[in-house]
């Protein structure tokens, strides 16, 4: 029971920001934008700790800053505050450079660390899986070759074991393995998406993070997906973090749900108390339009 | 005569100034100190078109001495066009050096599209002129994501590049300008060489210079320094295959050849791309 | 003793309607021993059910303190500890049978009872099966509904996996809402019989039955609202 990641007071601004941001934004002011210099507050504050194993859900209307919170963990966007991993699981090669030598536990706030590590880090411990799967993939490459991607920057260097690997995680993923060779432009919807979950499992990652990955698919196709997902947490045994406005995929997923609102988080808690005891003006009002 | 005279009057020697001479240098040092490494410097106006060897010939000139021997081919020929200008250009700034058209003879070479038969010594410099010297440039059209890449070794997609090549055709079909790794570390654009003349470039005992006069960059493979093909291990480099065709004119099927038709019918001829290899040999062997 | 609560209230403010207040249950105090049953009794609408989900923590108690006991954290207040806990908690101590069952869609009926086991137990997935099956068999649940999803079930046979799903891990504390309401005479019987073994191994149940009259014979103890 042990946290894998612990995030503190992430705070992200779009814009230059001033003395009055924090003041005039918010789930109180019902904005995000300041009303002093225009800048956008994406995330005020924005702390929890994820588990191991745990599936963390997100949820919120657009504009509450629950994707800008997937794009900082992901280190695509910058922000102010810190994230912590637990030292033992930094990959061997990067334990030199980001264990925190006077806190055994927590390494380097990862937010600071230089870009090349955060890439290395990225590309051993994430997955991620983003709704538009022009995102996530390649879409002139093979759906094969977008995987190998992943494998060749690792450093594998034989093309028959890396198509053999791909084919396994195709195969994991319901994508017919025959199909490698084909550009995902040519695929459904649904299967885009398992392809690029397919890519996010390459080296089997501690922390899978999904940015609305069954928004806009057909009904069927959804419980499709998301039924993977589920088989594939219970075989790899990866932290999730599932962004999503729709609250029955994090309710499917998720054992623990964060509400957020105009950046800030303004309810946390068990998913199923959450939905059955809301305590928020606001998750009563999202609870209460459900379909 | 008299022109002679007045440019000797009115010109520094090998036409660039000193200054000049002194930064282009100092960019070869570079170059040579990181093996692969693009080495930016600024690319001045040359007596040229941009595109026609004005990298090269500013290696050439900021190198040269009046003891020096200079060859000039391109795509293999001494005598074409360009070749003969730059040649004649180059031996009238610079008086008191040495014009060859023979390989041994020569201590610059300059050279566009090849690297000459004979092996290359210790005391001869090879003088590159390149087009495009990003070799990521076919899988990333920015100049800021392209020096990332180079500076991270994320070289991912330069190796996806390859691979779907693979998938899509059985082989890689890069046959000029094909990737390299220098010393295991940068890729680089080895200039729009055949296949046949990218071995020649790893552990040579010679030094070569590439200049990109358009793109001003300046690179370069010092001697003994490990140039590999980017290849996967079950799919192995290969260099261009004649399938037992010679040439023409002296009879060698060891060397790179041009395939030229000679008839509205299609008949075709092979002949040396290395002229004066190809000469060469006919006068050794009486031909 | 393996649960105390003492003091609990639940109020739900309702901020949609003005901020409403709605009571759900006032003041209960109880106790509750290792291998005991307790009853709670009431009229509909009385706050049975959000005692349990007080206790369950899918409510969240406005007053009041939830002393339990548990194997793995020595005694905690179910009422503060942390999200986290709890997960723990009813993983490996705490069931909860609700009235409808509430999984995912396209999940079989087998896995969905299997899926506790497998999370929290390192027991192999044949062993779990074998386990599953002959809790579906016991609950009468016909064999070719195994693979089936149970969104297409009957409500009876909804209830009977729910009750499999719950009972599997043997919890040390179970909670019961209703578990019976759509289930005929013979079924009930058979699940009493299930609850009356896994009471007799030491699990303390508090339940909500819709007819008392059926398990008032083996309630120990029964609370009135």
């Amino acid at each position: 029971m042990e946290p894998l990641l612990r995030v503190e007071n992430l705070t992200v601004f779009f814009g230059k920001e001033c003395n009055h941001c924090l003041k005039t934004t918010g789930p109180k002011m019902e904005t995000n934008r300041c009303r002093a210099c225009g800048t956008i507050v994406a995330c005020q504050d924005v702390s929890f700790d994820l588990f191991e194993g745990e599936s963390l859900g997100i949820v919120g209307e657009s504009g509450s800053g629950k994707s800008t919170l997937i794009n900082v963990l992901h280190f695509k966007t910058p922000a102010k505050g810190s994230m912590f991993i637990r030292s033992e699981f930094l990959p061997s090669s990067l334990k030199a450079f980001l264990s925190n030598h006077r806190d055994g536990y927590w390494s380097k706030n990862l937010l600071s660390i230089s870009p090349y590590h955060k890439k290395r880090l990225r590309e051993a411990i994430m997955g991620i899986v983003y709704q538009q799967p022009s995102l996530g993939l390649r879409m002139e490459v093979s759906a094969g070759g977008n995987i190998i991607e992943r494998l060749l920057d690792a450093g594998w260097r034989h093309v028959g074991l890396m198509r053999t690997k791909a084919s396994e995680l195709l195969n994991k993923t319901e994508v017919p393995p025959e199909r490698m060779d084909e550009p995902p432009r040519v695929f459904s919807g649904g299967m885009q998406q398992r392809v690029q979950i397919a890519k996010a499992l390459v080296h089997t990652p501690l922390l899978l993070l999904l940015d609305e990955v069954t928004t806009g698919l057909d009904l069927s196709v959804q419980a499709r997906v998301l039924d993977l997902i589920r088989n594939l947490k219970n075989e790899f045994g990866f932290s999730m973090l599932v962004v999503s406005h729709d609250l029955n995929v994090v309710k499917i997923l998720c054992e623990r749900t964060i509400v957020m609102r105009y950046g800030r988080i303004v309810e946390a808690g068990l998913t199923d108390q959450v939905f059955a005891d809301p305590i928020h003006p606001y998750t009563q009002l999202l609870v209460a339009s459900r379909l | 005569m008299k022109r002679l005279d007045h440019i000797e009057m009115f010109y520094n020697f090998a036409f660039i100034n000193d200054e000049v001479k002194r930064e282009v240098r100092r960019a070869i040092f570079k170059a040579i100190a990181i093996p692969g490494y693009q080495v930016p410097f600024g690319s001045r106006e040359m007596p040229f078109a941009r595109g026609w060897g004005t990298g090269g010939i500013q290696i050439t000139l900021s190198i040269i001495t009046p003891t020096d021997v200079l060859k000039v081919i391109d795509q293999g020929s001494d005598e074409s066009v360009n070749a003969e200008n730059i040649k004649r250009f180059v031996a009238r700034v610079s008086p008191g050096i040495g014009i060859t058209t023979d390989t041994t003879q020569a201590t610059i070479i300059q050279t566009r599209h090849r690297i000459p038969e004979e092996p290359m010594r210790s005391d001869q410099i090879l003088v590159l002129q390149v087009p495009y010297p990003e070799a990521l440039r076919e899988v990333e059209p920015s100049e800021v994501e392209t020096r990332r890449m180079h500076a991270e070794g994320d070289y991912g997609r330069m190796w996806l590049y390859l691979y779907e090549d693979i998938v899509r055709f059985g082989e890689v079909r890069i046959s000029y300008r094909y990737p390299v790794r220098v010393n295991e570390h940068y890729i680089m654009d080895p200039s729009p060489i055949p296949r046949w003349d990218v071995p020649k470039l790893n552990m040579a005992e010679s030094l070569f210079l590439f200049g990109a006069g358009r793109e001003k960059r300046i690179y370069a493979v010092p001697p003994f320094t490990r140039v590999e093909p980017l290849t996967f291990e079950d799919h192995p480099f290969r260099i261009e295959n004649f399938n037992g065709a010679k040439c023409k004119l002296c009879g060698s099927f060891d060397t790179y050849l041009n395939e030229i038709i000679m008839t509205e019918a299609g008949e075709r001829i092979f002949l040396c791309s290395d002229t004066s290899y190809c000469k060469k040999r006919r006068k050794q062997l009486g031909v | 003793m393996m649960l105390q609560v003492m003091d609990l209230s639940k109020v739900f403010l309702l901020h949609l309607l003005g901020g409403k207040e709605i009571r759900g249950c006032e003041n209960v105090s109880f106790n509750v021993d290792e291998g005991e049953f307790l009853l709670i009794k009431g009229p509909s609408g009385s706050g049975k059910s959000t005692i349990l989900k007080c206790i369950y923590r899918s409510y969240l108690p406005t007053k009041g303190d939830i002393l339990y006991h548990s194997k793995k954290f020595g005694k905690v207040n179910l009422a503060s500890i942390s999200d986290r806990m709890v997960i723990e908690l009813r993983r490996s101590e705490i069931g909860y049978v609700s009235q409808f069952l509430n999984v995912i869609p396209r999940v079989p009926a087998l896995e969905i009872v299997l899926e506790p086991l497998i999370q929290n137990h390192s027991i192999l997935k044949r062993e779990a099966r074998k386990r599953a099956e002959e809790l579906l068999e016991r609950l009468n649940i016909p064999r070719q509904l195994f693979d089936a999803y149970p969104a297409t079930f009957s409500g009876g046979e909804q209830q009977r996996i729910n009750i499999a799903r719950a009972l599997i891990s043997n919890p040390r504390l179970l909670l019961l809402d209703e578990p019976t309401s759509s289930l005929d005479e013979r079924n009930t019987a058979t699940v009493i019989e299930l609850l009356k073994e896994i009471k007799n191994q030491g699990t303390s149940i508090i339940g909500v039955f819709h007819d008392h009259q059926t398990v008032m014979p083996f309630a120990d103890k029964i609370f009135s609202i």
